[in-house]
């Protein structure tokens, strides 16, 4: 028989210690919880109540697993610019989970989402790709919003990178894309910096605005936006508007790095400088 | 205020249509779902208490109150839900469910808020059936009687779910509504908040096709066929409200519209045009774009930008000219073209809005467009037209708050017209009038004024003295009371009092641009005159040290550098000049520079000559000390530039200016012609400055380039109102008019060269075209007198002369006095051989004059005389003279 088990490595459908119980839902209509399950070829068993037999992963219709610590890990790693620690963690936790891809439920397009940022930060941008292309393919309803997430992670690294051509060429496909307001934030955001890059103020600005007109729920953005929007304020000559917008940043976002650019960039104190 | 009905009585009456239908049968199984909550309070026991109902008794009165308000009798339809709830029998609670809907939907009805909302409530408390749709009726019925707070709470709940509303874009209307009112109520920010937090189209829309796909499972489940019927209808309301939703201007664009409204209201500009530029976009054909035209022009007024604004004001006169928002949206484009010096468009505006105010009876939008043109054609030269809106107000609002200033500005508009006969009694019977008016000062100037044109010179000397004595502390009107005693005396021919006058008239504190530039230019005349070349650069270096940003400054600048070229200090004039050519490049406002570059260009020819007649150079040293200036725009842009890629249009056209100058400084102006040309061709007329319009205008028209010339004239006027340039266009465009034969058009623009433009540079061509429409449209007399006018003026002789008496000729000959006619061509090609153009046309024209007069050997002469002349011979006139003496000699032999 050709089975598949590997106890001792990395078996447990939920990494780390103190893992929550796991629900699998089944097609006959059962509803089966137990403590973090062992994968056995394509089976789940759970070993602690002396299984040996388990269900088989086709017969499971949904699930609901607790998020593994390793993304937060990982996450966290990519914002501390440790791009190859992450996707060795994440890549370590994504492998073996793969069977479970397409089971509604499953973490498992998030972490590739991960794995594919952790891929761009490294500058395997096919690779990257392809796990866009990926998520755009999979049945479950959450996986399109993470393939244009990821897109625009892609697009951001890019961006900082300098390669404005290829950020132009994947926003014209990606903006197709953006349904949500997160997803719609974001491309406002770039088409804003690319605006002002390009000496546009006025139209940046109005970029930079969409986000709190339109999208004020999207709180991860809006420090960007404030601070392009003091910037093409303070470059159309709107010094009180520029005052206005920077000194909100600061009161409302405190401590972000964008607050901490516009004090820099515009001090209270310079007068000169002062928007 | 939001009132009880539209959606609501709508909302209602389907609910209740639902439930009279449904009374027929008594409940099922699939009926109402059973209260989620004990039954609501028993209302408080009456004295009497009246006999409990029995089921049946209880079905027939519920029937009978249906049937009541079905026939709209809400009164009796709530009076009889009323006694069933009051006289129901215990363990009836779960069937009262209908009752107390069909009670709230009656008190609604009938407009009864107050008594509706505890209903709605008590409904609410014990029941769930049709919970959405109490909730939305309780929402709007608290929104009527201004519970705002408490609508809010309950459309918030409808908004995080309502998923028995057969109708999900109900709740956005109402939504809606209270958005208004909070709006109204001054809680702008919260208003944002709250229009923010509203579901998208996409996610109603989602919401309402959720509907559909229940209300279909729950029409075909084979346990509600007995409910089919109203499930039926309620299906088909709700299909149909998916329909009117996919729409996507239904949902979105009232939303935006207000979300627009709020940021303006917040002082947040830029956001409204942020949101009114995209419903623009996404909606182009919307029934309500004007609203959102509307929004975005005071958005980009409040943003400070005017000449947006103002361009959507003008597009919304073009696209919604009937709208009841049209007048408003006038005056404001009449405010910002004001502002922005576009006196085309603000009378356009201003037109506009006082006629709709008149069809309106909307008298203080009357007054103010009144106001506003009066102003405006008085500024522009219209003095009639100023004159008519002052009479119009003064007529209409006969106690109005600017009688005095309408008043006052009417008797101007003479003065303005040099019309001085009338000017002072119309003056005069202002200050009997307003004998405390603020303008008495100004008045009794204006009357002095008077006697000097009328060359009273020494009441008009005794006026101004007087004028000093008795307004000492006048600062306003005082330089210019100075500057006329200088006109005074001058005229009294004491030209050094009237020089110290001048020169007093100039250093009086708060006197105007224009009297000082007046005052001044007189002074620099008597210095001219005296050659006094120090002395001019004496009065003007003070003046330009102290005010180096004066409009004035760079007419400053070319005198002292003129004084040093009168003086023979080339290089200093060239060195002062160019030191403070750059910051005036770029401004199109500064028509100073063309000056400035006009009188670089005569030192750059003079060098020239200097250099030409120098001995020849005879060491490298020498040879490059005494390199050749640079007299090319390039050569210039050379000098001014480090970085040439940062000139302007504007800059570079002036440049080049400067080459057509200085090619015409030594005499070769077919080339400087081209170069003006080339700048009208090659540079957008919205980026020249007035002189430059205006010249390479005039260029291109002697170019044969009308279309081109035509757009500089018309770009020079639209952009420049107040320009003393303005006459070259109107000349120009009479020019154009006079081409075409249209004599009437072509009068127009030579008048207006004279009485609107004031014609500083083309007072001759706008005279002698003038006089020439005049004998175009046959008015010979009219004509005549200017032409003769023309040809004696001393300071006009040149071509203007030999054309007006070639004209004169033919005036004559026109009026069958062909001796006379013959006279007047003899002095043309007699005394202005120097134009062979007319000289050409005086000889033939004498020549057929004396063939009428059945002189065919002084023709004959005439003829060989012409055909003589080696310039003459070759002019398209020569053809005919040569026929015309062909024949003459034939039938002589």
């Amino acid at each position: 028989m050709n089975r598949h088990f590997l106890p001792l490595v990395c078996l447990l459908l939920a990494t780390g210690q103190g893992a929550s119980a796991q629900t699998f839902w089944m097609q006959d209509g059962r509803k089966i919880t137990m403590p973090p399950a062992v994968l056995d070829d394509q089976r789940i068993v759970n070993r602690l109540a002396g299984e040996s037999v388990g269900q088989p992963i086709s017969n499971i219709v949904r699930l609901e697993w607790p998020d593994p610590p390793a993304f937060a890990e990982a996450e966290a790693l990519l914002k501390s610019n440790r791009a190859p620690e992450a996707f060795a963690l994440i890549d370590a936790t994504l492998k073996p989970q793969q069977l479970f891809r397409e089971i509604p439920g499953s973490w498992w397009n998030a972490g590739a989402a991960l794995r594919g940022r952790a891929l761009a930060s490294l500058g395997r941008l096919p690779e990257a790709d392809a796990i866009v292309a990926l998520l755009r393919r999979s049945k479950l309803e959450t996986a399109p919003a993470l393939a244009t997430r990821l897109q625009f992670d892609i697009i951001d690294l890019l961006f900082a990178g300098g390669h404005l051509d290829e950020v132009r060429t994947r926003l014209a496909v990606a903006s197709a894309e953006a349904r949500d307001d997160a997803s719609r934030a974001r491309l406002n955001l770039l088409n804003a910096d690319l605006l002002r890059l390009d000496g546009k103020a006025e139209e940046a600005l109005f970029a930079y605005l969409r986000v709190p007109v339109y999208f004020p729920g999207e709180k991860s953005a809006m420090p960007a936006a404030l601070l392009g929007t003091t910037r093409c304020y303070h470059s159309l000559g709107e010094i009180t508007r520029a005052r206005l917008a920077r000194d909100e940043l600061v009161r409302l976002y405190p401590g972000t790095p964008e607050a901490d650019l516009a004090q820099k960039e515009f001090p209270p104190t310079d007068q000169k400088n002062s928007p | 205020m939001l009132r009880a009905s539209g959606l609501l009585a709508g909302l209602v009456l389907g609910m209740s249509g639902l439930r009279a239908q449904l009374a027929i049968t008594p409940p099922t199984s699939s009926g109402p779902a059973p209260p989620r909550a004990a039954p609501p309070p028993r209302p408080p026991a009456e004295p009497a208490k009246p006999e409990k109902l029995t089921p049946f008794a209880q079905e027939a009165m519920y029937r009978d109150a249906v049937n009541a308000f079905n026939a709209g009798n809400y009164d009796r339809c709530a009076g009889l839900c009323q006694q069933i709830i009051s006289r129901a029998a215990p363990g009836s609670e779960p069937m009262l469910d209908r009752v107390h809907f069909t009670l709230a939907a009656a008190l609604l009805r009938k407009g009864d808020n107050p008594a509706a909302i505890p209903a709605l409530r008590q409904y609410l408390e014990a029941y769930s059936s049709q919970a959405d749709e109490a909730r939305l009726a309780l929402a709007q019925a608290l929104l009527a009687v201004h519970q705002t707070e408490a609508a809010l709470t309950e459309i918030r709940k409808l908004l995080d779910d309502a998923p028995g509303l057969d109708d999900q874009s109900a709740t956005l209307t109402l939504a809606l509504a209270a958005a208004d009112t909070l709006l109204q109520a001054g809680q702008a920010a919260q208003t944002l908040e709250f229009l923010q937090s509203l579901p998208t189209g996409e996610q109603l829309l989602q919401r309402q096709r959720q509907r559909v796909t229940d209300l279909t499972e729950a029409y075909n489940a084979p346990a509600n066929v007995l409910i089919r019927e109203p499930l039926a209808a309620k299906l088909s309301s709700a299909k149909a409200a998916l329909t009117r939703m996919q729409n996507e201007e239904t949902l979105e664009l009232p939303r935006y519209l207000r979300l627009g409204g709020v940021f303006l209201k917040l002082d947040r500009p830029w956001e409204a045009v942020v949101v009114y530029r995209d419903l623009l976009q996404r909606f182009p054909a919307a029934s309500d774009q004007v609203f959102a035209v509307q929004g975005l022009a005071l958005a980009w007024q409040d943003a400070g930008r005017a000449e947006e604004a103002m361009l959507l004001c003008r597009r919304f006169l073009a696209e919604f000219r009937t709208h009841p928002l049209a007048p408003e949206m006038t005056e404001i484009g009449g405010r910002l073209a004001l502002r922005l010096g576009r006196n085309a468009d603000a009378l356009a505006f201003y037109t506009f809005a006082a006629d709709a105010a008149r069809k309106k009876s909307k008298s203080a939008l009357l007054s103010r467009s009144l106001l506003a043109l009066a102003d405006l054609k008085f500024a522009t030269g219209d003095q009639g037209g100023a004159r008519a809106d002052c009479e119009s107000y003064l007529r209409d609002f006969p106690a109005g708050e600017e009688r005095e200033k309408m008043s006052y500005l009417a008797a101007l508009t003479f003065m303005a017209a040099h019309d001085y006969d009338r000017a002072e009694p119309a003056i005069k019977g202002f200050l009997g009038k307003f004998p405390q008016s603020s303008q008495r000062a100004d008045a009794t100037y204006r009357l002095a004024v008077c006697r000097f044109a009328r060359q009273e010179n020494s009441g008009a000397l005794a006026a101004c003295d007087q004028w000093l004595r008795e307004y000492p502390k006048d600062t306003l009107v005082r330089p210019a009371v100075i500057s006329l005693k200088g006109d005074v005396l001058k005229a009294l021919n004491r030209p050094d009092d009237a020089f110290a006058a001048y020169r007093l008239a100039a250093t009086q504190p708060g006197v105007s641009d224009e009297v000082l530039a007046y005052a001044l230019a007189e002074c620099a005349r008597q210095l001219g005159q005296k050659r006094d070349w120090d002395g001019l650069t004496e009065l003007y270096s003070p003046l330009l040290a102290a005010a180096p940003n004066s409009p004035l400054a760079a007419g400053w600048v070319t005198q002292i550098a003129t004084a040093d070229l009168r003086a023979g200090r080339l290089d200093t004039a060239w060195n002062f000049v160019v030191g403070r050519l750059t910051p005036v490049l770029d401004d199109p406002t500064k028509s100073g520079a063309e000056e400035m570059l006009a009188l670089l260009a005569q030192i750059q020819a003079r060098r020239m000559r200097v250099l030409a007649s120098a001995p020849p150079p005879d060491t490298p040293a020498a040879n490059e000390a005494k390199q050749d200036p640079p007299v090319t725009a390039a050569a210039l842009a050379g000098q001014l530039y480090a970085d040439q890629g940062k000139i302007t249009p504007l800059a570079r056209a002036r440049l080049a200016y400067f080459e057509a100058k200085y090619l015409q400084a030594i005499t070769r102006p077919a080339d400087a012609e081209k170069i003006l040309a080339k700048i009208g061709l090659t540079e957008t007329p919205d980026q020249l400055s007035a002189p430059l319009l205006a010249e390479t205008g005039e260029a291109l028209l002697r170019q044969s380039s009308p279309a081109a010339a035509k757009a500089c004239f018309e770009t020079l006027l639209a952009r420049y109102p107040a320009s003393d340039w303005r006459d070259c266009a109107y000349v120009g465009l009479g020019d154009l008019a006079l081409a075409h034969d249209e004599g009437q058009t072509a009068e127009t623009n030579y008048l207006a060269a004279i009485d609107r433009a004031g014609a500083q540079h083309r007072l001759r061509e706008a005279t002698v075209g003038q006089a020439r429409a005049f004998l175009l449209l046959g008015r010979l007399t009219e004509a005549e007198k200017l032409f003769t006018s023309i040809a004696a003026a001393r300071e006009w002789r040149g071509e203007s002369t030999a054309l007006s008496l070639y004209y004169l000729g033919q005036i004559a000959v026109r009026r069958g006095d062909l001796p006379k006619g013959v006279a007047f061509f003899q002095r043309v090609y007699v005394g202005q051989q120097r134009f062979p153009d007319w000289a050409a046309r005086a000889y033939l024209d004498s020549g057929l004059a004396l063939e009428k007069l059945g002189q065919p050997a002084a023709a004959i002469a005439t003829y060989r005389e012409m055909l003589g002349n080696e310039h003459l011979r070759i002019h398209p006139a020569a053809s005919t003279a040569r026929e015309r003496l062909r024949l003459l000699e034939s039938s002589a032999t």
